[in-house]
């Protein structure tokens, strides 16, 4: 059901999306068969640029061939609400384009978790952080792929707003397993895990060691980038 | 009685650094600033920002343009023309994606000819821009807050609607769809036949296709970094983004070309013409055609008095204060391309320009906010406009 917001310009009610068919039958001769089960690519080491934007206390986009990711923070600011609450209190808002919206919201709860497991909230009593992540190329359909991505790019954000956080962690991808680890792989702060089947604890096992080889690659991209950083900066 | 002591008191001016003072109070910081010259963002007052341009790489078509590219178009991209546009600090993406409509008005030959004549004479002369349509687009400026969208958003929204809509930039011919047939052969093969295509007469002329579609534009343009009035840089993102549109190329089964069906509603036949299904070719687009002279571009401009009593240069010798100023009349200046939170906040007079290569307006709008603004001001400001339409049009080729 189409229920129009009045507030915006949306067009004719009767106006129906753009179909578009998968490119079938006549293509698939190659001898490469495209269908569905095509995983997602492999990690690669994005491009890293932080303070963007200049309205937000800090940013960082991420950009690989398949993806173009933007993560603003904005805060500490103060919270509406009387109450004193002695932490700070974070939000995650995900902003794409291909994904439902029920499907970010999961990923943006399982974010605040993990945020809330390394960034020190005691410091910024009564005060709210919101942190904004906008997809902006999304070539890949697969919401799990992009986590360590979007966790990366939320850490150098974060950093970059001088938010005050106890470690650089990161997350790795494996066979619809995300795993985020910190303290150079010794602690984990969250799993996540949309599709596929368990496949019992060895399986699980591995696919957990190949996690923290990306995250340790994730790491060592990040303090490579601000060592740069500061180093510019002097 | 006891004498009363006067009590002096001191009094000591408070200076601020320019960061502070900017923060407590923006339009004196804007007024020291334009007496030594120049404006807060360092700019001169007539020099605008840099704009760069990168068109049409978020589209779907984008890829199979790119011959190296051995990735598959995905089906979930439904973006079809796209520009991403950085003026100085401020970024707007903007997206166009389409839907499809269909077309329910009668066609001339419906017309009774000699009955109707005289009211299409009459309509004819007025019916110019019921030729042209609009993109209907939302904006969104990124400023860390959730909730509903802010009245600069639907404010700018409204307005990027109406002055496409006036500046008859997209006609409605350009988006009345052409629909193919997609024919599944006996031996299994399926082909798709397009009504342009070299041998598609005798195949088209077997198919009657009844109903008339339209194509549907929306556009989604979103501001990061705001740093000022957004109105210009929506509609030059929006201006590139719609030159980089693709239509997709829309069949029709072959099965679904005729169909009528009959439906029993209480205790009546009815015959219903089933609804087709169109489907897009996910490769094959053609290019948008525009009204390519109409194409214009924005630039937005500020007036405001110049406060003598802020000038620096005359704080200095302020040590005799009874001397009357030499120069009693209020100068007004004209700066381009508003920037900042001391312009925004302490300009009120503005003029808006939308225009063309040619220099023929699409947009004018003049807030006098108590500023003076001369015919000089008004020549100078459409004089700058010229060479900012100019200069941005140079960036689509």
């Amino acid at each position: 059901m189409n229920v129009q917001d009045r507030r915006r310009i949306l067009g004719p009610v009767e106006a129906k999306p753009l179909a578009f068919p998968s490119i079938n039958v006549a293509k698939s001769d190659d001898g490469e068969s495209k269908e569905k089960t095509s995983s997602p690519p492999e990690f690669t080491d994005p491009t890293i640029r932080t303070s963007v934007l200049t309205n937000c206390n800090g940013s960082c986009i991420l950009e690989t061939p398949q993806l173009s990711l933007l993560s603003s923070i904005y805060g500490p600011k103060s919270t509406r609400s009387n109450l004193f609450e002695s932490r700070c209190q974070i939000n995650v808002i995900i902003k794409s384009s291909i994904f439902s919206s029920s499907e970010l919201k999961e990923l943006s709860s399982f974010l605040i978790n993990v945020l809330e497991s390394f960034v020190c909230l005691e410091l910024y009593p009564k005060a709210g952080i919101d942190v904004f992540v906008n997809l902006n190329i999304e070539e890949v359909d697969e919401l799990s792929w992009y986590i360590p991505y979007i966790i990366m790019s939320i850490v150098l954000g974060l950093v970059d707003a001088g938010i005050e956080i106890s470690d650089l962690p990161g997350s790795g991808f494996n066979d619809n397993n995300v795993a985020c680890f910190t303290k150079d792989g010794n602690e984990v702060i969250g799993i996540w895990k949309d599709k596929g089947e368990t496949k019992g604890d060895e399986h699980f096992l591995e696919s957990l060691e190949a996690c923290k080889v990306q995250y340790l690659r994730i790491k060592e991209l990040m303090s490579s980038y601000l060592l740069s950083q500061s180093d510019k900066a002097e | 009685m006891s004498t009363e002591e006067e009590a002096t008191v001191e009094v000591h001016p408070v200076s601020f650094p320019p960061e502070i003072l900017a923060r407590i109070s923006p339009e004196l910081s804007l007024q020291r600033h334009l007496s030594l010259g120049f404006r807060p963002s360092l700019r001169g007052f007539e020099e605008f920002r840099d704009v760069s341009v990168d068109v049409g790489t978020l589209s779907r078509y984008h890829q199979l343009q790119d011959p190296s590219s051995t990735k598959e178009v995905g089906t979930d991209n439904h973006v079809l023309g796209s520009c991403v546009l950085r003026e100085g600090d401020v970024y707007v993406v903007t997206k166009i994606t389409g839907g499809i409509i269909e077309d329910v008005t009668m066609s001339n030959e419906d017309i009774d000819e000699e009955e109707d004549a005289e009211l299409l004479e009459l309509t004819e002369d007025h019916s110019d821009i019921t030729k042209y349509t609009s993109v209907y687009p939302v904006v969104e400026v990124e400023r860390g807050r959730m909730g509903a969208c802010t009245d600069e958003e639907m404010i700018t929204s409204q307005k990027l609607f109406d002055t496409l809509q006036h500046a008859k930039i997209l006609p409605k011919s350009s988006l009345k769809v052409k629909p193919g047939v997609r024919i599944t052969n006996d031996d299994g093969t399926v082909e798709i036949i397009y009504p342009d295509s070299a041998n598609s007469d005798e195949v088209m002329s077997s198919f009657k296709i009844n109903k008339k579609w339209s194509y549907v534009l929306y556009a989604r343009i979103e501001v990061f970094g705001r740093t000022g009035p957004v109105f210009d840089l929506c509609w030059n993102s929006l201006m590139y983004a719609l030159k980089s549109v693709q239509l997709p190329k829309a069949f029709i089964d072959e099965r679904a070309t005729d169909l009528k069906m009959t439906v029993r509603t209480r205790g009546r036949n009815a015959i219903i013409r089933e609804t087709y299904n169109l489907l897009c070719d996910p490769n094959d687009s053609t290019p948008i055609r525009l009204a390519e002279k109409n194409i214009s571009f924005a630039s937005t401009y500020g007036l405001i008095d110049l406060d003598p009593e802020a000038d620096i240069a005359n704080l200095e010798e302020d040590a005799d204060g009874d001397e009357a100023m030499v120069d009693e009349e209020v100068k007004t200046v004209l700066l381009a391309d508003i920037e900042g939170e001391a312009e925004e906040s302490s300009i009120k007079s503005n003029i808006t320009i939308v225009s063309n290569a040619d220099g023929r307006f699409k947009r004018l709008s003049i807030v006098g906010g108590g500023a003076k603004i001369t015919p000089a001001l008004l020549a100078k400001s459409i004089a700058l406009s010229k060479q900012r339409t100019a200069d941005l049009a140079g960036k689509l080729i």
